[in-house]
């Protein structure tokens, strides 16, 4: 695995209010080599702490965390990871180009970084001036264009896609397909599921500091949610035996099982109906988490 | 090795790049020009006295601003190294947590002697005006030697701010600020047993604070009291080991 949480706990120390705050409490994942996984939490469930203990930020108070096999604090296991924080946080006074300057530096490398270090990102003509003068959209690009120097083979990235536009987004998602196409690990929060379910092979869902799913993607998914069926009733002498409701010679009924489309069916056919079309509805990643969460809600 | 020399260097040309350019620089050697400025008025109402009222005055006013500017910039500098966030992208390179220290130190102590250097000359130039050439060098050396008391104390802000927030590590900073030089009148007091039974106690609380005595050369500037040599030794000493427990300190830091 290349990035690996066992049991990891974090209790932070004794406040003023003689409080110790719980951020996690048994988080549990591993992400595999040159996986793109996605991280799902609401506000407050764990995420972005439980990033700052695989970047190497803070240490779990139990259990294990490891980026490579090692203590994200080695040195060794940092080596070739590109990070993005979920709120940009950069030098403003500095400019964009002296920015990547300095990181290209940290990264270990002399001279100056690449001429085309911000193409990826699209600042390349921007790269001059003060961050200051940036938008906040541009702000992020640019954490993420830091987070993508040196071309790292894991990225992680914390809410990469929060407060850009769709052009932003649909930047961010492109570059993200392409790092995960060329072999990159990539790790990423997001509160878009749409974006999860389009962008990763798995995911892990934590909740109040605990891992409440890890795997794959279409596992969570699972089943279905329903079927939805289109009649042509101008031949049914009643349609509201079969719960319909005809407009302009159709009629539609959902039914949520196997079993329900099957007497549906038989009961449509014996009606004299002729069925228009058949679709299956699967849940949205969206509605998964929400009736994951909903069933381990006690 | 040299990859730690290398992100040391990256990350001081950065925070020294970042506190030149914000407000706080250059408000507080404002606010160093304006008390020279202040420094001759009170000097002239010294009557008969007014080149020593000046040096003494000046360098005290120019040794005040250099060390606020010190502290202020270790514990709440805009640079790379103070916003947690900024911190962690920081460190999720690979780099040691101790080069995010020593850049931060080399960066403030190196501001803050250019500071003195321009708030030196201001006063040096003022002062050769009225007392002569010979004079006016002495009084910018000491001015110089004077940013000493500010590379001690950054020492100090730093170790604070190793562990604490921004606004604990500043209040604490200028505390020790204000003890550091009060450590004549602290030794005598304690000399006369005046805290009674806490007197060892507190005896070695002061052993640990810096002495910031060693650092007003305005004796010296007036042909007495030792040379600067002696001052620049104690802050290399006490700096060194200050910024050495402040990057031990920081490496076990959690950033929550």
């Amino acid at each position: 695995m290349v990035i690996e949480f066992q049991k990891v706990g974090k209790v932070l120390p004794t406040d003023v209010k003689g409080r110790r705050p719980v951020l996690l409490r048994e988080i549990s994942f591993g992400v595999g080599a040159g996986v793109c996984h996605g991280f799902v939490g609401a506000n407050g469930a764990g995420k972005s702490s439980s990033i700052r203990i695989a970047v190497g930020a803070m240490r779990p108070t139990t259990g294990t965390a490891r980026l490579r096999g090692l203590d994200p604090h080695d040195l060794a296991a940092r080596r070739g990871l590109g990070y993005a924080p979920d709120v940009v946080a950069l030098d403003t006074s500095l400019t964009a180009r002296e920015t990547i300057a300095l990181h290209w530096r940290l990264l270990g490398h002399r001279g100056a970084p690449p001429e085309n270090a911000l193409d990826v990102v699209e600042l390349a003509d921007r790269s001059r001036e003060p961050i200051s003068a940036f938008s906040k959209g541009m702000a992020q690009r640019l954490s993420l264009g830091l987070a993508l120097l040196g071309d790292p083979d894991i990225l992680i990235l914390d809410e990469p896609m929060s407060g850009l536009d769709p052009v932003g987004r649909d930047l961010v998602r492109r570059i993200i397909r392409e790092r995960h196409a060329g072999g990159a690990t990539v790790f990423f929060s997001s509160h878009v599921l749409s974006d999860i379910e389009d962008l990763c092979t798995e995911v892990t869902v934590i909740e109040k500091g605990t891992t409440r799913y890890s795997g794959r993607v279409d596992a969570l998914l699972g089943g279905t949610v329903g079927h939805r069926v289109t009649f042509d009733t101008r031949d049914v002498a009643d349609p509201g035996a079969l719960g319909l409701e005809p407009k302009d010679g159709r009629g539609v009924r959902v039914v949520d099982t196997d079993d329900a489309l099957v007497d549906l069916l038989q009961r449509a056919r014996a009606a004299g109906a002729r069925i228009v079309g058949i679709e299956t509805e699967r849940p949205t990643l969206e509605q998964a988490v929400v009736a994951l969460v909903a069933r381990s809600t006690p | 090795m040299s990859a730690w020399f290398l992100a040391v260097a990256a990350l001081t040309r950065a925070t020294t790049t970042a506190i030149f350019r914000s407000r706080i620089y250059v408000g507080l050697i404002a606010a160093g020009a304006l008390l020279v400025g202040l420094a001759l008025m009170l000097a002239e109402l010294a009557v008969g006295e007014m080149v020593t009222s000046l040096v003494d005055i000046g360098l005290a006013f120019i040794a005040l601003v250099i060390s606020m500017l010190a502290i202020v910039n270790v514990c709440s500098n805009p640079a790379s190294n103070s916003n947690p966030r900024q911190v962690i992208t920081i460190l999720s390179r690979p780099i040691e947590r101790s080069a995010v220290v020593v850049a931060r130190f080399l960066a403030v102590s190196a501001l803050a002697v250019v500071a003195s250097l321009l708030l030196g000359a201001l006063l040096a130039v003022v002062v050769g005006v009225i007392g002569g050439p010979a004079l006016a060098l002495r009084t910018f050396v000491a001015a110089l030697a004077g940013s000493l008391e500010s590379v001690v104390i950054a020492s100090v802000a730093l170790l604070l701010w190793s562990r604490l927030g921004t606004t604990t590590a500043l209040t604490l900073a200028i505390v020790v600020f204000l003890l550091g030089r009060m450590d004549t009148t602290t030794v005598e007091l304690l000399d006369k047993g005046t805290f009674g039974p806490a007197t060892p106690l507190l005896r070695g609380v002061a052993h640990l604070l810096p002495h910031l005595s060693h650092f007003d050369l305005t004796a010296w500037v007036h042909g007495g009291g030792p040379a600067p040599a002696w001052a620049a030794l104690y802050a290399a000493g006490y700096a060194t080991a200050m910024v050495v427990l402040a990057a031990r300190l920081y490496r076990d830091r959690d950033f929550t």
